[in-house]
């Protein structure tokens, strides 16, 4: 019977597998924090459960207690009006003649040496337990001075070992004849304890319903916490790639995973920019640093064969040097500003004066050269920046549309809002220009478009453009010039376009 | 001009001091900050180079040790930081000059003079003159022997940096800070342009040429 034995065997396995995937087995299941608020919850209902169960308890007891009271003490008193108008006889009679109606109290009376003088059915009933335990309470608490003594007690009876609990009075009519009255309770008792039951049980239930709550809770929460710590025990690890799947209900947790993410993003970004940077610093100075070896290798060469050489390999190599050294710094900062991300140490400066300044340095260089030089500069321009690196990017674009213009020719200068309030500084020139399929390349770094290998530079002046354009939040604008006009053109339009200031 | 180069690489500080020798200026070396303290208390120097980086007492605390001294020589830094806020927390702790690694040998010759000149400047003039080159700072006419030249308003600024520094030679990059208030590397021949033109204002007419270039260095308006 291998098959039921398999059934059997799978149907324990899928069981355990369910009660484990509760947690509850886990060693730690019980330190974790949403058990324990659940357990703390729990606490706080049973505390203020049981005071008002305590309440209704005491209120109810009372009511009970004073209720068997007036129901005892109206029998006292209709045996008193007896004994008053016909004598202890009467009452006697009363007592014995009692009938079921009154099946409910157990009437006696008695003599001053315990001798029982009269029982009704319900006294005789409960055998000498009652009486005997009456009497003896009633000789001991009555005297001439305290006629009236209440008597509490439970007396088995013979049919029923759990019942009765007694409540009721004896009175001292007279020297030698007590009669007492009791009731018995255990019919509002028994109500009273069936409520108790019902709330206890009530109770009971509500305590597993929680706690079983408590368990699914916590296996929630623990997942999704865990989800988190997954993904940042991989990133730690190495894969700057882990991401938290986020499930779309819009609760804290997926609030929590949606700005871990977000922080991951970034920390990858920089973490890639960082390498980047570090590989494009080696990357960009290894031609440089090469050609300069070379030239002191052939310059070792040169000045072996004529040693009047020495001092113009030395300087050539001087210069060469420089210009790597200006390299490297360019490179350098240029890395810089992408790691960090943004600019460092922006301010609001005044725009109008940062191009009025370039303007009238570059006139100067235009017209050193034969080239027109033009300016459009708005007024009262304010902008959010850091106002040398700014510089050295419209010098770059400047300084590059001179030199890309040939004779006659011009470049205009411009600055002015744009209509949403950006800060645009343009360079137009009426030189060759670039095709349009090489505009997107020329702010790589190291490169040079064919027509412009012969002029001095090495090509990195674009990508630093670029690369301040970015740190500020702009963009740096590429596009055809004002077109073919009189054999000149089409020229280059570049634009160094930046945010609009807040506030 | 005698001048205390605080630096604790060895190499570095002797390249300058050789360097410097070559200009015509004495260096003395200290290898940290608590013997460059010791170093100008033995005797003030007119211009002090400090090194930011420097273990036991950096080069800021050190600067700033000097100015609560009530020592108000001229402090040039030489760092490796080259971040702008780098630069400016420099300045405010009292230097005067900040120059970044790597620098060239002729820039640090070019601002230690300058520097060291500086001692005039408190002094209040109204008049600068070189040579045959006379500048009236209050009625801002420029004149050289009898004539005058009539300078732009830029022009006029350039060239009392070089009067102010006469006979020193001033960088591409001094000159890109101190007139038009820029501190980045002008790698074109922006700043040389401006030169000439003042050059030919300066120069064209008379048979001395008092505006020099110095090749790998700068320039020098020389009497």
């Amino acid at each position: 019977m291998t098959d039921s034995a398999d059934t059997r065997k799978q149907m324990i396995d899928a069981i355990w597998r369910r009660v484990d995937a509760l947690a509850i087995l886990r060693p730690n299941f019980f330190r974790q924090t949403p058990f324990r608020l659940t357990l703390v919850f729990l606490c706080v209902y049973v505390f203020v459960a049981a005071l008002v169960f305590g309440y209704i308890y005491l209120a109810t007891s009372t009511e009970s207690r004073a209720w068997g009271n007036v129901s005892v003490d109206a029998r006292v008193k209709s045996l008193r009006e007896i004994d008053a108008r016909d004598g202890h006889a009467a009452v006697v009679a009363k007592i014995l003649g009692d009938d079921a109606v009154e099946w409910v109290f157990a009437k006696g009376a008695f003599d001053n040496s315990g001798q029982v003088l009269a029982q009704n059915g319900r006294a005789r009933m409960e055998g000498k337990g009652l009486p005997d335990t009456v009497i003896q309470q009633g000789l001991k608490q009555v005297s001439s001075g305290n006629p009236v003594a209440s008597v509490n007690f439970f007396s088995p009876s013979p049919s029923d070992p759990n019942c009765c609990r007694f409540q009721g009075r004896v009175v001292r009519l007279d020297d030698n004849f007590y009669i007492y009255v009791a009731m018995d309770m255990s019919w509002a008792d028994h109500g009273f304890q069936q409520e108790i039951k019902a709330v206890a049980g009530g109770g009971l239930l509500v305590v597993i319903l929680g706690l079983f709550a408590g368990t699914l809770i916590n296996q929630e929460v623990t997942r999704s916490v865990a989800r988190v710590t997954t993904v940042l025990e991989r990133v730690q690890e190495g894969d700057l790639k882990a991401r938290i799947s986020v499930r779309d209900s819009g609760d804290e947790f997926d609030a929590l995973s949606l700005r871990i993410n977000q922080t991951l993003d970034r920390m990858e970004k920089t973490m890639g920019n960082l390498k980047y940077a570090g590989d494009a610093i080696a990357h960009d100075l290894r031609s440089p640093l090469s050609r300069l070896r070379t030239r002191l290798e052939v310059s070792l060469l040169e000045v072996g064969k004529d040693p009047s050489q020495a001092h113009d390999a030395l300087a050539g190599a001087l210069e060469e040097t420089g210009q790597l050294l200006r390299t490297f710094q360019t490179v350098f900062s240029m890395s810089r500003l992408q790691a960090q991300g943004q600019a460092p140490d922006q301010a609001l400066f005044s725009a109008t004066e940062l191009a009025d300044d370039m303007a009238e340095l570059f006139e100067a260089v235009a017209a050193d050269k034969g080239l027109e030089f033009d300016s459009e500069i708005e007024k009262g321009v304010r902008a959010y920046g850091n106002r040398d690196f700014l510089a050295q990017a419209l010098a770059n674009l400047l300084d590059n549309a001179i030199k890309y213009t040939p004779v006659p020719g011009g470049v205009t200068f411009r600055m002015r809002h744009t209509s949403q309030r950006e800060i645009e500084f343009s360079i137009t020139d009426t030189g060759p220009g670039v095709p349009e399929k090489d505009r997107g390349r020329i702010a790589e770094r190291f490169v040079r478009l064919e027509n412009s290998r012969t002029l001095p530079g090495v090509g990195l002046g674009l990508s630093m453009v670029d690369a301040v354009a970015v740190a500020h939040k702009g963009r740096l604008e590429v596009a055809e010039g004002p077109g073919v006009f009189d054999g000149r053109g089409p020229g280059l339009r570049t634009a160094l376009v930046l945010p609009p200031v807040q506030g | 001009m005698n001048v205390l180069i605080v630096e604790d690489d060895a190499e570095a500080a002797q390249n300058m001091q050789k360097g410097l020798k070559e200009a015509g200026i004495e260096a003395r070396l200290a290898g940290d900050g608590a013997q460059g303290l010791e170093a100008i208390r033995a005797e003030a120097p007119d211009v002090i180079i400090l090194d930011r980086m420097m273990p036991v007492m950096d080069g800021v605390t050190m600067l700033q040790t000097l100015r609560a001294d009530g020592v108000d020589v001229p402090v040039l830094f030489l760092s490796a930081l080259g971040e702008l806020e780098d630069r400016v927390s420099g300045l405010r702790a009292g230097a005067d000059d900040y120059l970044v690694k790597p620098y060239a040998l002729s820039e640090l010759v070019a601002r230690v003079e300058a520097l060291g000149r500086r001692k005039d400047k408190d002094s209040i003039e109204t008049v600068l003159r070189v040579g045959d080159l006379e500048m009236n700072l209050i009625s801002r006419v420029v004149k050289r022997q009898t004539k005058v030249i009539d300078l732009q308003p830029r022009e006029f600024q350039l060239l009392e940096f070089l009067m102010r520094h006469a006979g020193q030679s001033v960088t591409r990059t001094m000159l890109l800070e101190k007139v038009w208030a820029y501190h980045f590397d002008p790698q074109t021949n922006v700043i040389d342009v401006h030169i000439s033109r003042l050059r030919s204002k300066l120069d064209k007419d008379f048979d001395r040429p008092m505006l020099h270039t110095v090749r790998g260095e700068g320039y020098q308006l020389k009497a």
